[in-house]
C-alpha cells in the first residue's frame, strides 16, 4: 500500500526523532510498501505550534495509509490515520512551568495550555489505531489526555551492527549535552568512582563548556573523555569495548542509548527517575537503576568495576532482552487492518 | 456573502424556553422578529404552534419551523406544512425522523464553557493558590446555588464535584470530573464510568477524593462527560441542526474562502474569541483578499 509517515521539522536539526521516521520509511518499503516521509516545519513557542498544528490540518494527502509520528503531524486529516506517538509537545505537558517551557501560570499561557490539551485529545482520538513508541509516552497520553494506546517497541538505529566486545575499564555515555539528558550529573558522580574507572561523553550540545568547566573544578577532568561527535563506526567500537553504559536523563521518551547498550551485551546504569529507560532495565539483572544520587551512580560503577564477571552477565541479560526487537513485526502492526 | 435571516413568530407563551436557542442561532443566522425593513425572512422560526403569523407563514415559500411543546396536540396545519418540527424530548421527535430537530429541555452552550482537563484545572489552582486536591459539591445539602459566576468558575477549578440538579450540564461541558446520582446520570443519558462516576448517596465524597487521585482516570471521564454534552445537549448543535433542517444550514455555504479553516477551528472546540482563531484567521484573510468575517467564513463572528 501507499503510506506517509508524517512527522514534524525543525529545520537545521536533526536526532532521534529524524532516524525513527527514516527508518520506518525504509521499513515499510522493506516490507513491500511504497512509503514516503512527509514533514512540515515546526516552531515551538506558544503561539506558533498553533499554526503548525492547523497547517497540517489543512494538508491534503492522498495515500492508503498515513502514521503520524510527533506533534503536530498527527493533526493531519485521513480515513485511516494510524499514530505512533514519540512525544507530544511536552512544554505543555510534563514540562509546564519548567525551564525550557514558555507555558506559565499566565492567563495567556494557562489558555494556550487548555487549548493545545483539548486540540490534542481531538486529533488524537480520530485515530483508528493509537500507538506509541514507549509505555512512558502512553502513561502520559492517559494522564494528560484520557486517552489509552498499546506501547510499540522498535529497533535503535545501528542495531544490526551492534556487537559485544571485550569489558574495558571506562564506563560509555553518548548523549547530547543539554540539561534533560543531565550530564552534570554523571560528572559528578565521577567524584565518588573509587574504583578509577573513566567515563567517556559522546555528544555536542550548549553544556559541553559548562561540563568540562565542571569536571576541572571537581577534580576528575583527568577520569573524564570529551569525545564530542562520534561517527557511527566510532560509536559502535565504543559500545562494544564499554565496562557499561552511565545513562540517567530525567524522564526520557523511549530512550535509544539504552537499547543500543542492550544490544551491545552491556549493562545500563541509570536513574529511578529516567523515564522511558526504566522500561528495560530490570535492577539487578540487565544493570542497575539508582536512586539518581551522584553517590549511587558512582557505586553501581565501582560495583561493576570491581566485578567484571557480573557486568559481563549482566549484559548478556540485556542483550537477550531485546533480542526480538525487529521493524517487520512493528510495521506489521502498524499497517494491520 | 448573505447571512440568512430568520423571521421569529412569537406567542403568549414564555418567551425564556426558546431564548437559548435564538442566542445560539445567531452564530450562523440574524433572528429577528418579522420586519419589513430588513425584507423578506429565508425562513421561520415558531415559538409555538399558536404563535402569531404562524399561518401566513405555513402559507408562503419560507422554510418553517415550529417549537412543539405539546406533542400531542399538534395543529393540523402544522403537522401538513411545517417543514421543521422542533421538541423537547426525543421520544416525541422519534416518529418525525425526517423533519425532526431535538431541542432537549436540559441543554447548555459549549460555547460559554470551554472543556478543562484536570492538569490545567490543577495548573489553575497552582496560580490560584487553591488547595489540592478541590472538591467541590453543588445541590448535595443546601439549595441549588444560583451564582451564575461563582459557580461555573468553581466549576472550572476543581479536581472533581459532586453535582446534582441543574449544574450538572455546566460541570459536564466544562470537562469536569463529575460524581453524581443514578437518577441525575439517568436523566441525562450519562454512562457510568464513560460519562461519570455514578455514586450511592453515601458514598460520593470517598468516589471524589479516589476520582481526584486518578488523574487518567478523571482525564478520560471529564472528556467522556464534555463529548456527552456536545452530542447531545449542547444548544449550539442544536442551532446547527436546525439551520441545517431548514436548508439554510452552515454547511450550505462551501464557497467562502474560509469556510474550511473556520470549520476546522471549531471543530477543534476552538472559540471565537480565541487569540489562536483570530490569528488563523486574520493570517488566511491577508491571502483571501479584503472582506468581512462573513463572507470570507460564511457565518457571523
Amino acid at each position: 500500500m501507499d503510506i506517509c509517515v508524517c512527522g514534524a521539522q525543525v529545520p537545521f536539526m536533526s536526532g532521534g526523532a529524524e532516524a525513527h521516521m527514516e527508518n520506518l520509511v525504509t521499513a515499510c518499503i522493506e516490507a513491500g510498501h511504497r512509503a514516503e516521509l512527509v514533514r512540515l516545519p515546526t516552531v515551538w513557542d506558544r503561539e506558533r505550534v498553533f499554526d503548525a498544528a492547523l497547517a497540517w490540518r489543512m494538508v491534503p494527502l492522498d495515500a492508503d495509509l498515513v502514521i503520524a509520528i510527533n506533534f503536530p503531524s498527527y493533526f493531519i486529516q485521513h480515513p485511516r490515520k494510524v499514530v505512533w506517538l514519540a512525544h507530544q509537545h511536552r512544554a505543555a505537558y510534563d514540562g509546564a512551568g519548567g525551564p525550557w517551557s514558555d507555558f506559565g501560570l499566565d492567563d495567556a499561557g494557562l489558555e494556550a495550555q487548555r487549548l493545545l490539551t483539548e486540540w490534542d485529545t481531538r486529533a488524537l482520538s480520530e485515530a483508528t489505531r493509537l500507538f506509541t513508541s514507549s509505555g512512558v509516552v502512553a502513561d502520559r497520553l492517559a494522564r494528560y489526555n484520557g486517552l489509552a494506546a498499546e506501547p510499540l517497541y522498535h529497533p535503535a538505529p545501528l542495531f544490526d551492527r551492534l556487537h559485544p566486545g571485550p569489558f574495558g575499564n571506562a564506563v560509555f555515555c553518548p548523549l547530547r549535552l543539554e540539561g534533560n539528558k543531565r550530564p552534570g550529573l554523571l560528572v559528578d558522580a565521577l567524584t565518588h568512582v573509587k574504583s578509577g574507572t573513566r567515563l567517556a561523553l559522546a555528544g555536542r550540545g550548549s553544556l559541553a563548556g559548562e561540563v568540562e568547566d565542571q569536571a576541572t573544578r571537581l577534580g576528575v577532568r583527568d577520569q573524564l573523555d570529551l569525545l564530542g561527535f562520534v561517527n557511527d563506526d566510532d560509536l559502535i567500537d565504543h559500545y562494544a569495548s564499554a565496562l557499561a553504559v552511565v545513562y540517567a536523563p530525567y524522564d526520557e521518551d523511549y530512550g535509544y542509548v539504552t537499547l543500543q547498550a542492550f544490544r551491545a551485551g552491556k549493562p545500563v546504569i541509570t536513574a529511578v527517575d529516567s523515564g522511558g529507560v526504566l522500561e528495560w532495565v530490570e535492577d539487578g539483572v540487565t544493570g542497575f537503576v539508582t536512586d539518581g544520587s551522584p553517590e549511587a551512580i558512582g557505586a553501581a560503577i565501582d560495583r561493576l568495576a570491581a566485578d567484571p564477571a557480573l557486568a559481563e552477565r549482566m549484559g548478556e541479560a540485556a542483550r537477550a532482552r531485546v533480542a526480538n526487537l525487529a521493524w517487520g513485526p512493528v510495521v506489521d502492526r502498524l499497517t494491520a487492518p | 456573502m448573505n447571512i440568512p435571516l430568520i423571521g421569529l413568530l412569537a406567542s403568549q407563551a414564555d418567551p425564556g424556553a426558546i431564548a437559548p436557542l435564538v442566542v445560539a442561532l445567531r452564530k450562523w443566522s440574524r433572528p429577528n422578529a418579522v420586519d419589513r425593513a430588513l425584507g423578506a425572512p429565508d425562513a421561520y422560526l415558531a415559538a409555538d404552534s399558536a404563535a402569531i403569523g404562524l399561518d401566513a407563514a405555513l402559507a408562503g415559500a419560507a422554510p418553517v419551523a415550529v417549537l412543539i411543546d405539546s406533542p400531542s396536540l399538534i395543529p393540523e396545519a402544522v403537522l401538513e406544512r411545517a417543514d421543521v418540527l422542533v421538541f423537547r424530548d426525543a421520544q416525541s421527535a422519534e416518529p418525525f425522523a425526517d423533519r425532526a430537530v431535538l431541542f432537549p429541555r436540559d441543554h447548555v452552550s459549549t460555547a460559554e464553557h470551554p472543556s478543562i482537563s484536570p492538569f490545567v484545572r490543577s495548573r489553575w489552582r497552582e496560580r490560584l493558590g487553591l488547595p489540592d486536591p478541590l472538591i467541590v459539591r453543588l445541590g448535595v445539602l443546601d439549595p441549588w446555588p444560583t451564582d451564575d459566576q461563582a459557580v461555573p468558575a468553581a466549576l472550572a477549578t476543581c479536581s472533581a464535584a459532586i453535582v446534582r440538579g441543574p449544574w450538572l450540564l455546566t460541570a459536564l461541558a466544562l470537562g469536569t470530573p463529575v460524581i453524581t446520582d443514578a437518577s441525575s446520570a439517568a436523566r441525562i443519558g450519562a454512562t457510568h464510568n464513560i460519562h461519570v462516576v455514578v455514586a450511592s448517596p453515601t458514598e460520593p465524597n470517598a468516589r471524589a477524593v479516589a476520582l481526584s487521585g486518578d488523574l487518567p482516570r478523571a482525564t478520560a471521564i471529564g472528556w467522556g462527560g464534555r463529548l456527552l454534552i456536545e452530542e447531545r445537549h449542547d444548544v449550539g448543535g442544536v442551532a446547527i441542526s436546525l439551520l441545517d433542517a431548514l436548508g439554510i444550514g452552515p454547511t450550505g455555504f462551501p464557497e467562502a474562502p474560509l469556510a474550511n479553516l473556520d470549520a476546522e477551528l471549531a471543530a477543534l472546540g476552538t472559540p471565537d474569541t480565541s487569540s489562536v482563531a483570530q490569528r488563523a484567521l486574520r493570517r488566511a484573510a491577508a491571502v483571501a483578499g479584503p472582506a468581512d468575517w462573513a463572507d470570507l467564513t460564511g457565518r457571523r463572528r
